[in-house]
């Protein structure tokens, strides 16, 4: 990735002041950085064919597109937060992608932790998935490296395809490797999106995509003045380019037109980790924006009580909630097995012992009551 | 031995006051073709997954307060009688707020996991919540 030119902050506090601002100026995680480190954390590749000269001639359009195309056209709340919804936060904690061109990597895996709990309504499910494994291993086979970044939508279909196993399996520290720290297991650990579409100058579907699935991933332009972004809603003020980046976008609010986006520089940086930027600013919505219907996921979940036990009128359809789990179908193959688990699964509700559940594509293959 | 009754008709020893169903969905079920149970459920807007979540779980009362289709809801009902007979799949729950009510009848397995939820709440003293439609039947339960 090119070296960027730094910037004054004297010049920014200027500008900001000067512009009415529109957004604090802050000693950030990023701040002390030095040109070379901070460009290793973006990771986007710039788009095929677009001059950096002309990125922002269609930033006034995109915003009215953005703010015109409002929630309430698709029928979903004028705003909506993630880590809010209704009193309940959905969100997993802000990550650290350090010294490496990753943010692809965090910005999907991000969107995927978030639909696969906000989808359950199961604000307590451990999904931390590895971000690691994502970049290492998929990403190195498409060729991304630190130094190269990748694009969400080849990330999302590894996802899809392949899957994504989970941090424990292989941690994520910084810095190039060969995918061999991958915990051999992890094909019975794993996540998989079940479907994903681009969302690309469809601010309408992004709206939609957020307050139904919880989270879509995003690529914006980042430009000098964003490092040092303290709070506020972000909008371009000074700086010069320096490079591609992608986030979880996690909300959005007609009202401050701005998306809620969480980013991948630790909660040191920003509003804890988390920022707000304008719509239609540095192409957030049409870089590359990818909206995730589902993640299945394949794993144990053990020491599971059951707090609940549904069904209905159709056969073979039982579900059970595990306390951390939520509500998870048990496998509806024969109603014999169905039956079969669900006596089990009742037998430790009414003892208020724990079980142990192991999950595949949506149901339960295999338990352990205990 | 001849059938006398296809309906529960004591009360439970503890409801004095009780009150017996009327008899909705009382004659003997033949099992409905897949089309029939297919109308049902389009017709009922049946879930095909469960969308309350447990008392005390977060966000419980907002999801709760959304739910709901065609039928009628009966939330935190205590079951202290259960009833059956030799018939194919008649059974009945007895809830001292809401008084007998049949268990839907349409398929063994559907119905084995409704007997199995209003057992279990008998047996475990545990609260459910249950849809009821327009033909008396109960259609969908939850277990807390």
């Amino acid at each position: 990735m090119p070296l960027n030119q730094p910037m004054d902050l004297g010049d920014l506090r200027s500008e900001l002041e000067r512009t009415g601002t529109p957004w604090q100026i802050s000693y950030t995680s990023m701040t002390a950085l030095t040109e070379e480190e901070r460009v290793l954390r973006l990771g986007v590749p710039p788009t095929p064919g677009l001059d950096v000269e002309h990125l922002e001639d269609s930033r006034e359009a995109a915003a009215a597109a953005a703010a015109s195309a409002t929630a309430a056209s698709v029928g979903a709340p004028t705003s909506f937060d993630l880590r809010n919804v209704g009193g309940v936060n959905y969100g997993t904690p802000v990550r650290d992608q350090a010294n490496c061109g990753s943010c692809v990597a965090f910005g999907v895996a991000g969107t995927m932790e978030g639909v696969a709990r906000y989808t359950r309504r199961a604000s307590a499910l451990p999904v931390d998935l590895s971000e690691a494994h994502l970049f290492y291993c998929h990403g190195r086979r498409a060729g991304a490296r630190c130094g190269t970044g990748w694009w969400p939508d080849q990330a999302l279909n590894a996802s899809r395809d392949t899957g994504v196993t989970f941090e424990d399996y292989y941690p994520y520290t910084a810095g190039d490797q060969d995918c061999s720290g991958l915990n051999a297991d992890w094909p019975n650990h794993l996540a998989k999106v079940t479907a994903w579409q681009y969302l690309n100058n469809n601010p309408a579907g992004m709206k939609e995509y957020i307050s139904t699935y919880g989270s879509v991933t995003a690529c914006f332009d980042v430009y000098q003045d964003f490092f040092s972004y303290g709070g506020g809603v972000y909008r371009h003020i000074a700086g010069s380019y320096a490079g591609g980046h992608c986030v979880t976008l996690l909300g959005y609010d007609d009202g401050q037109s701005c998306w809620i986006a969480k980013n991948s520089w630790n909660a040191g940086w920003g509003e804890g980790g988390y920022f707000r930027i304008a719509y239609g600013e540095c192409r957030i919505e049409s870089y590359q924006t990818c909206g995730v219907q589902g993640v299945n996921l394949r794993t144990w979940w053990p020491d599971q009580l059951i707090l609940g036990l549904w069904s209905n009128e159709a056969d073979a359809n039982v579900w059970a909630y595990g306390a951390v789990r939520g509500w998870l179908k048990l496998d509806g193959s024969t109603v014999t097995t169905n039956q079969a688990m669900l006596l089990e699964l009742a037998a430790a509700k009414a003892g208020s012992r724990p079980v142990g559940l192991f999950e595949d594509s949506g149901s339960v293959q295999q338990l352990y009551a205990w | 031995m001849a059938r006398t009754r296809t309906s529960p008709s004591k009360t439970p020893p503890a409801a004095a006051a009780g009150r017996a169903s009327s008899g909705a969905g009382m004659t003997e079920p033949k099992p409905p073709t897949d089309a029939q149970l297919a109308a049902s459920l389009a017709q009922t807007g049946a879930a095909a997954e469960p969308t309350q979540l447990p008392p005390g779980v977060a966000g419980a009362e907002a999801v709760t307060a959304a739910a709901g289709v065609t039928g009628t809801w009966s939330t935190g009902v205590t079951v202290t009688a259960l009833w059956s007979i030799n018939e194919i799949r008649n059974a009945w729950m007895y809830g001292p707020t809401v008084g007998w009510k049949k268990l839907h009848n349409g398929r063994d397995g559907a119905f084995s996991a409704l007997v199995t939820l209003a057992s279990q709440a008998r047996q475990t003293n545990r609260q459910i919540n249950f849809r009821e439609e327009a033909d008396g039947m109960v259609y969908e339960i939850y277990l807390w």
